[in-house]
């Protein structure tokens, strides 16, 4: 049997407002859960801290979430933004659904250690719930005005 | 900020790794415009084609989390025929001096009080805009937009 999950703003900038899921019997949402299990890990405080600073920065950045900028992975995209040869790996991912340059909903994520998401034991199932709720998302239609979900109470998906 | 775990890691976010992505995010978007504004290199592609480089490794620069260099945004300077940066004092000679004349035109336009001045609003950003990029085509641009 399944349970739910409903959509809530996570963090809100000038231009952007980052949206984000949270199960119906979970204290934390998914994006919170992201991060409070990557801060764990020391070795990628420094991919950590950069994320979250470049969503500040976007968020705050009259262009908004810049549809190209993301990485696109299959019916939804992620962050870091796309550097397929970095000199440096970056290994964390963050899955999410662009729904507009003012709208971005944040879902979870991990280090990715295998050249395909399907087959990271770390990021699979993060990566299978983000297509999943996209999906769903984009079944039910987000209705937007600027950074504002309008239609956020009709937005509860399968989790 | 409604996420309280997110704000006080944001909070604790080195000051040095704010700034270092907001410089490569600005840097980023600076080599986009020009891009879409330039005569014959308006492409990720035709710009690695210009320097001879892959479009992954130019797509790698405008990443925004990349430390891109300066001797690559000087390859890319040259390639475009524009400064990509500026320092303040660079700015002011290159659109300080330089359009002192189209400058007062633009006061001339918008000060002349000609216009509703809610319509007003969005028009001196797009003027101030065309003001900033000054070219002579452009202050034609400018002529031709007197009412």
């Amino acid at each position: 049997m399944h349970s739910f999950a409903t959509i809530e703003e996570f963090a809100r900038f000038d231009t952007v407002a980052f949206y984000t899921v949270k199960g119906e019997e979970n204290t934390l949402s998914e994006t919170e859960n992201f991060l409070e299990r990557m801060k764990k890990k020391a070795v990628y405080a420094e991919q950590l801290d950069e994320l979250i600073s470049w969503l500040k920065i976007i968020g705050n950045d009259k262009r908004g979430a810049v549809f190209s900028v993301f990485r696109s992975e299959r019916v939804c995209v992620a962050l870091p933004p796309k550097s397929k040869y970095l000199d440096k790996a970056i290994d964390l991912r963050l899955y999410c659904h662009w729904v507009s340059k003012n709208v971005v909903i944040l879902f979870n994520g991990g280090i990715k250690t295998a050249s395909k998401a399907q087959d990271c034991p770390n990021v699979s199932h993060h990566f299978y719930n983000a297509q999943s709720w996209t999906k769903q998302l984009t079944e039910i239609g987000i209705e937007t005005e600027g950074p504002e979900i309008t239609n956020i109470e009709e937005l509860t998906i399968k989790y | 900020m409604a996420s309280k775990i997110f704000a006080e890691m944001l909070a604790k976010v080195d000051p040095e790794t704010t700034q270092y992505v907001k410089k490569n995010v600005a840097i980023s978007y600076q080599v986009r415009d020009i891009l879409d504004n330039h005569p014959s290199i308006n492409s990720q592609k035709a710009l690695a084609e210009a320097l001879g480089k892959e479009p992954s490794e130019i797509s790698k620069w405008l990443s925004g989390l990349h430390n891109i260099g300066l001797e690559n945004i000087t390859k890319m300077e040259v390639a475009l025929g524009q400064d990509i940066i500026l320092t303040d004092e660079q700015a002011r000679e290159k659109y300080g001096k330089a359009s002192k004349e189209s400058y007062r035109e633009f006061q001339t336009i918008h000060c002349a009080g000609k216009a509703d001045q809610s319509d007003l609003a969005g028009e001196v950003v797009k003027k101030r805009e065309i003001f900033l990029n000054h070219t002579d085509q452009e202050e034609k641009g400018i002529s031709e937009l007197a009412y």
